[in-house]
């Protein structure tokens, strides 16, 4: 609670995020550029056999999508209940970095769906579907922002739109136990995980850049979002006293 | 009998190319947009400094 008390001062976020913001971003590319030449070099599974490549793109992908929604749900939460400045631009900021990941995730795994199902999608897998509809939340999210007359009511208006969106979060990852799918079931720390470190290793950091960069990229976007509605407020000031 | 291609190289290859390309936008975009406001609020704070005049508002 004091470290959120703390942030709530736009210029104290701006003193403290300037050097980490840059500081995650580069770890984020260095660990990802690792994570895919690791798991490039990794050996072929005996039943995916080089398709099983595709693993170390998509699922970080995947659980990056999950996890920046998670991180709006939380940052809208803080928004609705204490009306804290920073949350609002937090939850605002990481939006378009979710709904890149959430894109990866998509295309990637369609790609890999048709070299395994023999079928680019298939509208009958609750996995997909609900992915596609996470995709669309994090756009209307977006055109929510754009669409409204004040940030003040965009931003009452995108918490409750993310925080009802929050009820896909358990269906996606659910969906492969709950219903009949073609999408296999989480293979990755389960009880049942029997991946080998040459697998696991380029997953773990390529999945640990993808949060470092998720990271970089949201307080990049922050400080953006900041500089950017200090600005507005300066040039509103001097047209008035003009 | 139909023939199964069974080389994927090129998929495994077209995924890594999304993927990269598609998290380099996202940092180019980013840094761009941080680059843009910066450069907005020095405008505002600074009005003087810039001699056309024509502040992107």
């Amino acid at each position: 609670m004091a470290v959120m008390s703390f942030f709530a001062n736009p210029h104290r976020f701006m003193a403290a995020s300037k050097w980490p913001a840059w500081g995650f971003t580069a770890l984020g590319v260095a660990l990802i550029a690792f994570g895919v030449w690791r798991g490039l070099l990794a050996p072929e599974d005996h039943q995916q056999d080089e398709r099983a490549r595709m693993m170390f793109v998509h699922v970080p992908a995947m659980w990056l999508s999950l996890f920046a929604y998670a991180f709006m749900v939380g940052a809208s939460l803080v928004s609705f209940v204490w009306r804290h400045a920073i949350a609002d631009v937090a939850a605002k900021s990481a939006a378009p970095i979710g709904a890149v990941f959430t894109a990866i995730g998509l295309m990637t795994g369609s790609i890999w769906g048709y070299t395994t199902w023999g079928t680019w999608w298939e509208w009958g897998d609750a996995r997909l579907v609900s992915v596609l509809v996470l995709f669309f939340i994090y756009l209307g999210y977006i055109a929510v922002w754009q669409a409204m007359e004040t940030p003040q009511k965009a931003a009452r208006a995108a918490s409750i739109l993310c925080l009802v969106g929050a009820v896909n979060l358990p269906i996606i990852h659910f969906s492969v136990e709950w219903f009949a799918v073609l999408h296999q079931q989480s293979t990755f720390m389960t009880t049942d995980d029997r991946a080998t470190a040459e697998f696991k290793i380029p997953m773990y950091i390529s999945a640990l850049g993808y949060l470092a960069l998720f990271g970089g990229l949201t307080l990049m976007n922050m400080r953006a979002e900041i500089m950017r509605t200090r600005a507005e407020m300066l040039f509103q000031r001097r047209q008035a006293a003009d | 009998m139909p023939i199964v291609d069974t080389d994927y190289s090129a998929y495994v290859n077209a995924t890594y190319l999304i993927a990269m390309g598609a998290l380099a936008a996202a940092l180019a975009w980013s840094a761009l947009r941080l680059m843009r406001a910066r450069r907005k609020l020095d405008e505002a704070e600074n009005p003087d400094s810039d001699p056309s005049g024509d502040a992107d508002q």
